[in-house]
């Protein structure tokens, strides 16, 4: 096939444009996910049991792209979404944008999505297999586009030597899809998290994100983890990151409760009264100590600081 | 949707409102049953550095969704206007509005802010508050109910389930109910009457998450569903005194807490019971019975 857009012979496979090669990783094996798909296919959803739903990723649920209720769209919008996956934030925003063009670098997760948009009769989602890098979309042609937990991982790729340089020109062809006065969203981690004292972070290593970079890097070499790639950063270094990318805007910053994979509570970042609040009405635990932590966040100063340690972000930036 | 909720919220809040364009939204929706299509998604709205909402907007995530949002409005403005100008009107918070565009909807309510009541500390409070509330709805009312098998019958063949689970229900059904009736006044339940959804401000009582309100009017359904979902220690002397205080002449027995389980399962809200069995359910409730 021929694309329309950049005039390159795309290769389809089962209805499915291939812009980039097949990669894959996920919670289950491909092979799985695969059977899964073609199970479905064949004897129809109710095949796709809840522990199997809820293994991988709680697909059903539609709150992931709840904080669409904080940008303008309308029945026209047009929504790239990057790094779809199964379809989390593709299916609810399929149902109240015009059209939804879903990508993902794997064949097997955008078949099961084309699988469930088409069981759900949503015919505004259009899928393939493509990159950040390869995307056949002419420029100022979106009004969204949507990179949850996949800037972090852009890094990874071998087209640009330095990872903070590939964030750039991933974010820079952002800027050039999107029309004037259109938004990226970005899901995304916080460098400064306090979970990374006690959790590891992309890397798969302990502490690497509070370290320097070149630290990072020699240590994930040492510890046979390879080349550190998977860049986050605190809230201003995600502005200067958009800056550096061409995005004169400054972007709202969103605190995701309890991260922004499932953003059950949005707090505007700069809203400590609001967060206090959140805090109090929303949070409990019978736990003494996390009691008194509870407790500590009626101060404002101590929200304020905490803040910057929350474990994620949801980002929103205007093209101007 | 996010500007026609700015508009919206001018025109209701009007000169309550310090600034109209510093508005600010603090989604939320619960992990249990606030993730799935058609349900609620609440933003609380602030104004600029103010600690607590001066609004809460109700919307769905989906149109195809819209009567969860207008039939919540609708039943929480009919209760307002039950409990207007009179000691209850406190516990509630007040419909302001509804916005239904044909393609969006979404309605705004005040809040009730306060913190959430303990299971240990409030339970007298707020079972005085709640029974004061009773008896001003039996007295509106001011109606029978009679509960013959046919209600519990409809009930079950309106659940969703496979037909082997309705036959199961069915057979212990008609094995406790016998052709008796039973004959009690009818009393609008909250229909959702948890902790969670009990706020306690100063010892104030406010009741929240009322769309449910008056579906259900079998009296103490309130209660079982409160017991039901909280560790409550004596839960027999609540039972025993909410029914005392009621008046209630009918004795509650293994019938009538079988309808409340129906009622629990025909409105899903059963993460708690669908780990036990019906027979289990009212067995811990047999003891209350005389």
């Amino acid at each position: 096939m021929v694309c329309s857009s950049c005039h390159k012979e795309v290769l389809v496979k089962d209805g499915i444009p291939l812009f980039s090669p097949n990669i894959y990783w996920g919670k289950i094996p491909e092979q799985e996910l695969n059977a899964i798909t073609v199970q479905i296919q064949k004897d129809g959803f109710h095949t796709f049991t809840p522990d199997l739903q809820k293994k991988l990723d709680f697909t059903y649920d539609e709150d992931r792209a709840d904080w669409r209720l904080y940008i303008p769209l309308t029945k026209d919008s047009v929504v790239l979404d990057v790094g779809a996956g199964l379809g989390r934030i593709s299916i609810p925003l399929a149902r109240v944008c015009g059209r939804v063009i879903a990508c993902d670098q794997s064949q097997a997760r955008m078949a099961f999505l084309k699988q469930r948009a088409k069981t759900l009769n949503l015919t505004n989602i259009d899928v393939f297999v493509g990159d950040i890098y390869d995307l056949p979309l002419q420029n100022h042609s979106v009004d969204l586009i949507v990179m949850n937990g996949v800037l972090e991982w852009v890094g990874l790729t071998d087209k640009y030597k330095d990872p903070r340089v590939a964030q750039i020109k991933a974010l820079e062809i952002c800027k050039k899809l999107l029309k004037p006065g259109g938004r990226l969203y970005i899901g995304i981690e916080n460098r400064w998290a306090s979970t990374y004292l006690r959790a590891t972070d992309h890397g798969g290593l302990l502490y690497t994100s509070y370290m320097p970079r070149f630290l990072a890097d020699w240590y994930s070499r040492m510890r046979g983890k390879g080349a550190y790639r998977t860049y986050t950063y605190s809230k201003k270094g995600y502005e200067k990151l958009f800056r550096d990318s061409g995005f004169s805007i400054k972007p709202d910053f969103y605190l995701l409760f309890p991260g922004y994979n499932l953003p059950r509570v949005i707090v505007p970042h700069e809203q400590i009264y609001m967060f206090q609040y959140a805090i109090k009405t929303f949070k409990h635990s019978n736990n003494a100590l996390k009691k008194i932590l509870l407790s500590l966040m009626q101060v404002p100063t101590i929200v304020r600081v905490y803040r910057f340690f929350f474990f994620s972000f949801g980002i929103i930036v205007k093209h101007d | 949707m996010i500007k026609q909720i700015e508009k919206e919220l001018t025109k209701v809040l009007g000169k309550r409102l310090v600034d109209s364009h510093d508005l600010y939204f603090l989604k939320y929706n619960t992990a249990l049953s606030g993730t799935g299509l058609g349900n609620k998604v609440l933003l609380f709205v602030f104004e600029k550095e103010q600690s607590e909402p001066i609004a809460v907007v109700k919307t769905v995530r989906a149109y195809t969704d819209a009567s969860v949002i207008r039939s919540g409005f609708t039943r929480l403005a009919q209760l307002n206007t039950l409990v207007k100008d009179t000691e209850c009107s406190t516990l509630f918070p007040e419909a302001l509005s509804l916005y239904d565009a044909g393609h969006e909807i979404f309605s705004v309510e005040s809040v009730c802010v306060g913190r959430k009541s303990d299971v240990t500390k409030d339970l007298p409070l707020i079972m005085g508050q709640y029974t004061k509330l009773s008896q001003y709805m039996q007295k509106q009312s001011d109606s029978t109910l009679t509960l013959t098998p046919q209600y519990g019958k409809k009930l079950i063949d309106a659940l969703e389930g496979s037909q082997e689970s309705k036959d199961y229900l069915w057979k212990y059904y008609t094995e406790i109910w016998g052709d008796t009736e039973i004959v009690l006044p009818s009393i609008s339940q909250h229909g959702d009457f948890t902790f969670d959804n009990i706020r306690i401000k100063k010892g104030v009582v406010h009741i929240i998450d009322c769309d449910t309100f008056g579906e259900i009017t079998i009296p103490g359904y309130d209660i079982f569903h409160l017991i039901v979902r909280s560790k409550l220690p004596s839960w027999k002397d609540i039972f025993f005194e909410y029914w005392k205080h009621m008046e209630l002449s009918s004795v509650p027995d293994k019938r009538l807490f079988f309808l409340y389980y129906l009622h629990e399962l025909f409105i899903k809200k059963d993460y708690i019971l669908k780990r036990k069995s019906v027979e289990a359910v009212i067995a811990e409730f047999e003891g209350f019975m005389v």
